[in-house]
Order: C-alpha cells, then sequence, then structure tokens
C-alpha cells in the first residue's frame, strides 16, 4: 500500500482542513483527489508529505509514518506544489541542482537527470536562465522536473496541468502515463480538470468540505450515479447547482 | 455580523489604526506632559549637551546658525521621508500587483492619487514629533513663543505636505514606467543612495558653524522660516574662533515662507495636471533575460569548505541574496553611519567643539563600544533581507528531507558571511576615524565577531519562530523589535559580566560624577575620562566574567537556532 491513512483531520485554528480522512492508495495507481476550491486537497497532500502535522489521525506513506518517520516520508515522495515555489534569482539548473543535492542525488546521476528532464520538458536552451524571467507555465515544468528529479516512488501532482499550453498538458499525461505503467510509481493528482483524471486516473475519490464523498473507478461512479461523465458524478456529489434564481440581479 | 467577520474585515485597518494611535498618544504625551518631560529634556540638554556651549557663550550674542541648520534639517526630514516611504511602498506594491485592480476600476485618476495622498497624511504627525525633537535645544537657548512654535510646525507641515505629493507621484510615476526588474532595482539603489547623502547631509549641517548657501531648495526656506520664528529676526550670527560674525538670511523668513506655500501649491497644481496620465500602464519595458553559466571562486570555494547537503542549501541562498541589486545596495547602506564618521574625521577632529581635546579623547574611548555595536546591529539589518521572500519557497523547503533545518543554519552562516566583513570595516572606519581605540585592537575584534555570531543567531531565530515575507512590513518591524529587546539583554548581560569590576568600579565614581556639572566642561569631561578608565587588576575574576559571559552568548545563540527550527517546522 502506497498511501493509507486512517481518521486523518486537519484544523487551522477553528477552521476545518481535512476531517476524518480514510483513504487508500495503491503501490503503481494513479489516482485523482477532485474536490471545489478549499475542499481539502492541498491540505490532504501537505499532510501526506509531511509539510503540516495532522490535528488528529494517521497516515503512512510508502510504509511510513507521516507524524514519527517524516524525513523517510520525504525522500520516497516528490511533490509538484499548487503554486510555485522557486528561488527566482537561481537558474532552472541551479535551482534543479538545489532540490536534487538536498535529496542526496549523486551528482553525476544529478546532472544527467538534469539534463534528461529539461530535454524531456523542452527548456533545455533556457536551463541557464534565471527562473525570475519564466512564465507560469514554464515554471510548472521546471517544478515537475523537481518533482521527478529525486526518483520518487510516489509523486503528488497538485493540478500538474495548471498553467501549460494544450501541447505541454498533452506531454505531462502522457509522462503520467507511462512513468505510472512503465516504473510502477504511485501518482496521487488533484485536479480540477475532469478530463485529465477521466484519461489517467484508475481511481478517483471526491472530496468536499474537507469531507471524502466518493472513491472508485470513474466507470464505476458514473455507473453508480447514471452520470454520462465525471463532470456530471462530481456535481452531484458536491451538490453544486447553477440556477438561474441565483443570477436573479444579472 | 459576528464579532468574528467583524474584527476579520477590519483586519488590514487593525495596523494602521494602531500605530496612528501611538503616534497620536505620543504627541498627546509630549503635549500634556510638557512640563514634566521638557524639563528633563531641557536638564539633559543644558547638563550634557548645551552646557560647554553656553559656557563659552556671550550673554548679549547667541550663536543662531545651529537654529538656521537644525530648521533646514527638520524641512529635509519633511520633504523626503515622505518621498521615501511612497517610493518604497510602490516597490513593494509593484511585487505583489494590487495597483492592477485600482487601476482597472472605474475610479478617476485623481481619486486614485487623491487617496494615496490621504493614506500618507499618516505621516505629517511622525515628521512633526520628529521635527519637535530637532527644535529642542533652539527651544533651550531661545525663548519661544506660541507664535513662533505655531510658525515652525506650519513651515514643516506645509513642506511635508508637497512632500507627499512629490512621492506619490513618483511612486505612481514608477508603477506607470517600472515595468523592468532591472527599473525596480535601480530605484532602490538609488533610495539606498538617497539616504546616505541625506545622512551624510545632515552630519555636515549639524556640525558645521556657518549655514550653507542653498538658498534655493525648499528644506533651506524651512530653516530661514524657523530661523525667523525663533530669534524674531532676519540676521544670523554665528560664532568662530571666539568671534560673532552677523549676516542676512537670504531669502528673510517671510520670503521664505512664502516661497513655501507658492512652491506647494505648484507642486499641487503638477500633482493635479499629471493625474490623467496615472489611469493607463505602458508595457514598453523589455525584460531582461539573465544566463548564468557556471560558478564564482566564492561559491565553489564555500561549496568545498562546507558540509554536504548545508553547503547546497546556503550556496543557493547566497545567490538568492547576492543576484538582488537592491540587496547589494543595502549591504552598502549599512555601512552608513561608521562612513560617516569617518568621511568627517577632519571636522570632528578640529571643527565641531572648537578643537576641544577632552571630546576628542571622549569619543575615542568609546571606539571599542561602537565597534562591538557595529557587530550587533548589522546581522540584525541583514538578515530580514535573507530570509524566503514567500510562502511557497517555504513550503517548497519544507517538502525536502531536513529543509527547515538546513535552511536556518544555512541563514545563520550566510549572516555571518554578510556581516563579519562589514563589521570588520565598520572597526575599521571607526579605528582611523576617532584615531584610536580602547583596549586591545585584538580583543575588541575578537569580541565583534563573537557577538557578530551572537547577533545573527538571534535574529536568524527570530525570524524562523516569526516567518516574515516579502510583502508583510509591520511583520518586519515587529520582529525586529523582539529582536532588538533580546540581542540588547543577551549583550547587556554578556557585557556586565565581561566588564563587572569595571561596573563595581563605577558605583563610587557615580556620586564624584555627579558634581561635574559645577566643574568647567573640559575638566568635566578630563575628570569623566579617567573615572571610567579606573578598571580593576582583579584577573581570575575578569576572566572568570569574560568566561560565563562567552557561555552565555553561546548559550544563547544556540537556543535561539533550535527553537527558530522547532517553530519553522510547525509553522502552517
Amino acid at each position: 500500500m502506497a498511501i493509507k491513512t486512517r481518521g486523518l483531520t486537519k484544523f487551522y485554528g477553528s477552521t476545518l482542513g481535512v476531517k476524518d480522512l480514510n483513504l487508500e492508495v495503491s503501490s503503481g495507481e494513479t489516482f485523482g483527489f477532485l474536490g471545489p476550491n478549499g475542499s481539502g486537497k492541498t491540505t490532504t497532500v501537505r499532510l501526506l508529505n509531511c509539510i503540516i502535522k495532522p490535528t488528529s489521525g494517521t497516515a503512512k506513506v510508502g510504509g511510513y509514518d507521516i507524524v514519527s518517520e517524516p524525513e523517510k516520508v520525504k525522500r520516497i515522495t516528490g511533490l509538484l506544489p499548487e503554486t510555485p515555489g522557486v528561488y527566482e534569482k537561481l537558474s532552472a539548473r541551479e535551482f534543479l541542482e538545489f532540490i536534487g543535492g538536498l535529496y542526496g542525488v549523486p551528482e553525476d546521476t544529478l546532472k544527467r537527470r538534469i539534463d534528461e528532464l529539461l530535454e524531456f520538458f523542452e527548456i533545455e536552451d533556457r536551463g541557464d536562465e534565471l527562473l525570475e524571467g519564466f512564465s507560469k507555465g514554464m515554471r510548472q515544468k521546471v517544478l515537475l522536473a523537481s518533482a521527478l528529479i529525486h526518483d520518487p516512488e510516489i509523486v503528488f501532482l497538485d493540478e500538474p496541468t495548471s498553467g501549460l499550453d494544450p501541447f505541454s498538458s498533452k506531454m505531462v499525461k502522457d509522462l503520467i502515463k507511462t512513468l505510472s505503467s512503465e516504473t510502477n510509481k504511485t501518482f496521487f493528482i488533484c485536479t480540477h480538470i475532469l478530463p485529465l483524471a477521466e484519461e489517467v486516473c484508475g481511481r478517483i475519490g471526491i472530496i468536499d468540505r474537507g469531507e471524502l464523498k466518493e472513491v472508485g473507478t470513474p466507470e464505476g461512479l458514473m455507473e453508480k450515479y447514471g452520470a454520462g461523465n465525471l463532470e456530471e458524478v462530481f456535481l452531484q456529489v458536491t451538490g453544486r447547482r447553477v440556477t438561474r434564481d441565483m443570477l436573479e440581479w444579472v | 455580523m459576528t464579532s468574528g467577520k467583524v474584527l476579520r474585515r477590519l483586519r488590514p485597518v487593525i495596523p494602521v489604526a494602531l500605530i496612528s494611535g501611538i503616534i497620536i498618544l505620543a504627541a498627546v504625551m509630549l503635549l500634556v506632559s510638557k512640563n514634566f518631560f521638557v524639563s528633563r529634556l531641557n536638564n539633559y540638554f543644558k547638563e550634557v549637551v548645551m552646557m560647554p556651549m553656553l559656557a563659552s557663550t556671550s550673554i548679549f550674542l547667541q550663536d543662531s546658525v545651529y537654529v538656521l541648520n537644525m530648521g533646514s534639517m527638520a524641512g529635509a526630514v519633511a520633504f523626503m521621508i515622505p518621498i521615501f516611504a511612497a517610493i518604497g511602498r510602490q516597490l513593494q506594491e509593484a511585487e505583489v500587483v494590487s495597483r492592477d485592480v485600482i487601476l482597472a476600476s472605474p475610479l478617476k485618476a485623481r481619486h486614485v492619487l487623491l487617496g494615496d495622498f490621504i493614506v500618507n497624511l499618516i505621516i505629517v504627525p511622525v515628521v512633526l514629533i520628529i521635527a519637535s525633537f530637532m527644535m529642542i535645544p533652539a527651544a533651550i537657548t531661545f525663548y519661544l513663543t506660541p507664535q513662533a512654535i505655531a510658525l515652525i510646525f506650519a513651515s514643516i507641515a506645509i513642506a511635508n505636505l508637497s512632500g507627499i505629493w512629490i512621492g506619490v507621484m513618483i511612486s505612481s510615476y514608477l508603477y506607470i514606467r517600472e515595468t523592468t526588474e532591472r527599473m525596480k532595482t535601480l530605484f532602490k539603489t538609488l533610495l539606498g543612495v538617497a539616504g546616505v547623502a541625506m545622512g551624510i547631509g545632515f552630519f555636515f549641517l549639524s556640525s558645521s558653524t556657518m549655514p550653507l548657501n542653498l538658498w534655493f531648495l525648499p528644506s533651506t526656506w524651512v530653516g530661514n522660516v524657523v530661523h525667523f520664528a525663533v530669534t524674531q529676526s532676519n540676521i544670523a550670527i554665528a560664532k568662530i574662533n571666539y568671534f560673532y560674525i552677523a549676516f542676512p538670511v537670504y531669502p528673510d523668513g517671510w520670503t521664505s515662507l512664502a516661497l513655501l506655500v507658492l512652491f506647494t501649491f505648484l507642486v499641487v497644481l503638477a500633482g493635479v495636471a499629471y493625474a490623467s496620465k496615472v489611469s493607463f500602464i505602458e508595457t514598453g519595458g523589455e525584460e531582461v533575460t539573465v544566463m548564468v553559466k557556471g560558478e564564482n571562486w566564492f561559491y565553489r570555494a564555500i561549496r568545498k569548505i562546507t558540509p554536504t547537503p548545508l553547503n547546497i542549501m546556503l550556496v543557493s541562498q547566497l545567490k538568492e541574496f547576492a543576484r538582488r541589486m537592491d540587496n547589494m545596495a543595502r549591504v552598502a547602506t549599512v555601512l552608513v553611519f561608521p562612513a560617516i564618521i569617518f568621511l568627517m574625521r577632519g571636522i570632528m577632529q578640529t571643527n565641531v567643539f572648537q578643537g576641544d581635546v577632552g571630546w576628542i579623547s571622549f569619543f575615542s574611548s568609546f571606539t571599542g563600544v561602537y565597534i562591538m555595536m557595529a557587530g550587533v546591529l548589522l546581522p540584525i539589518m541583514i538578515v530580514p533581507y535573507t530570509f524566503v521572500r514567500n510562502k511557497d519557497v517555504l513550503w517548497t523547503i519544507k517538502k525536502t528531507p531536513a529543509g527547515v533545518k538546513l535552511m536556518v543554519h544555512a541563514m545563520f552562516l550566510e549572516a555571518l558571511i554578510l556581516s563579519t566583513p562589514l563589521a570588520v570595516i565598520s572597526a575599521v572606519m571607526f579605528y582611523l576615524a576617532l584615531g584610536g581605540m580602547t583596549g586591545n585592537p585584538a580583543t575588541v575584534l575578537a569580541t565583534m565577531l563573537f557577538l557578530v555570531a551572537v547577533s545573527s543567531a538571534i535574529t536568524v531565530g527570530v525570524y524562523a519562530w516569526r516567518p516574515v515575507f516579502q510583502e508583510r512590513g509591520i511583520g518586519h518591524l515587529i520582529n525586529f523589535l523582539i529582536t532588538m529587546i533580546l540581542t540588547g539583554i543577551t549583550t547587556g548581560v554578556m557585557l556586565i559580566l565581561s566588564v563587572v569590576p569595571w561596573v563595581l568600579n563605577l558605583i563610587p565614581s557615580m556620586t564624584v560624577l555627579n558634581g561635574i556639572p559645577w566643574l568647567p566642561p573640559s575638566a568635566s569631561i578630563v575628570l569623566a575620562f579617567m573615572l571610567v578608565h579606573l578598571e580593576p587588576v582583579s584577573v581570575p575574576v575578569r576572566i572568570a566574567g569574560i568566561a560565563v559571559s562567552l557561555i552565555v552568548g553561546g548559550v544563547a545563540a544556540y537556543l535561539a537556532l533550535k527553537k527558530g527550527v522547532e517553530k519553522l517546522e510547525a509553522y502552517e
């Protein structure tokens, strides 16, 4: 089991982040985590990456406890955060060297991987350019590369295609599919983009207001809710409706 | 509406309200407790600062040049503070891109400028309070009527209003034009240089026995109005080498006031005319792509001498700091005070106190203290700029194994690397400027370096305990105050412990020192100088004191870093 949570709960003061989350993700699985804005997706990802500590409950990632063994968890996981946090005065290559170095990747391996990743994301000619001059999409590519630089077993991607053009989005989807099928890596993907989830995820979970509402395969959920696509499932599960009455003032 | 909602809505207003409250309270205290407060300040100035000057001044002729100079300084403060504040805030705002929302709204451009102007009015009471302190020597020497006080405050307030308008216009211009990082850096650097120039100018003005003939500057007009209000005359008197020289103040008081009002009127008119241009943003600036190839010898050396993975974090942090030109400008500006002392050494030794040898010795006797103070203060001024600039970077660091611990330790080393050479340069400048040093120079230098380490650790610990990111100005101020208190207590205890016998010697000396005001100025200074140098001979006590002092500093530094790591690990 790659990820296993039991009653995982997080409060920020009196504000609920995640409540009583019970979730299991198998090794090699690509799991989609869907939910509206502020539903608790990013909180869950931060908890599972030991960036924040739970208020109560437990979780194991790659068999390691997130509270008592955070260092081990961090070593086997990679994270693409929702908002890009980079040292703007480092070049793309320097940033990747920095992250790889902190994960203890040997120097020779690191240099080779950086070259390969920069080439894969088609930014090899801008590798020595400071990140401050990069567009949002370019930064996203560098951060994706940094999430993979230490060859993690479990990869958390928070909105992986955010800010990317259609071609780059397709590239990321193909990357996830390839790595998932050929390397047995586990992917935990948070997204709003339902077609992405439908295309690459074997199972999905839907979270709303901090609580996990549904878990299942896309097909199984569509069947359960009698829906034609994942969007309809999502709207039924989260209970969101846009009605004319709400926009009466327009 | 619940109280929680009300509080949340009020949250942006709370810091402004708090600061305004403090300023108003200070102003009220200053005015209401005039008798209590001013009488003590009077005593202080009469006995410590003015006494030597008054003792040598004739009853009939009063040296009034310093009134002119103090008035000009108050005028310069009134003009420059709002300009600096507005530009600084604009540069910060440009990074969080909040102005776009305002410019996209249907608000008219002149309303935007007017809004900025009103917000900046909070500076007026601050400037008036600063100016009040600058006027104290004049108030002691001359009898100030209520009309004179009103005229002084009015001229400073008028200067302040035009300064605010100019600041608002410059900052708006910056937002329209400034589209590249290079432009931003250029303006930040210019701000630093202007600050240095102002500091040096103040020192010239405060130490000069003659006014500078800068009749065309608004700050000079303020000085002339202040001189007229204080002396009721347009004739200034300077005392040079026991001779009194009278000369006319140009332009005279009333003309200066008229020029000041006219200038402010023209500035406001220019602002209104300019307002129409604020409603659009030019996007012409071309971003300059910066490429980096390889590492220079400095980073390579750092990588080699520090252990892995600490070196990885340290080098990245140093690059992030050093590649920002505004940071380098800040580093340069922290040397302002020793630079001024160094540049003015000639004047200090010949002119300031009419060649009173006692004062020169007095200054020299404190060289060691200045050097140690520089060691404490430099890291406090530098560390805030070495901290990660936003939360997202912190999350990136927190995700990596042991990232937070490495970051805090790297920040400490970075503070040492940046502060140590600056502290040494300051020490050399103080040493050369004041022409000597109390105690063994090697001991003073070693103590200073130890204080750099203690102060660096405490400042880094405070920032790790209370992370403040780039956009939160008030948070930096609170951290600065906390750091000052903690380093003040720590280094104070350290100094007391290391000079215990010296402190004990001072206690009997105090009764003798109380008699100083009755003695002639030079004799009193020499006596004080002799008394504070009656050092003890008890070597074991002194060694024990120094050892305990070092332990206190070491423990404080260790605890600050340890607690800092723990707090930052838990930060959410």
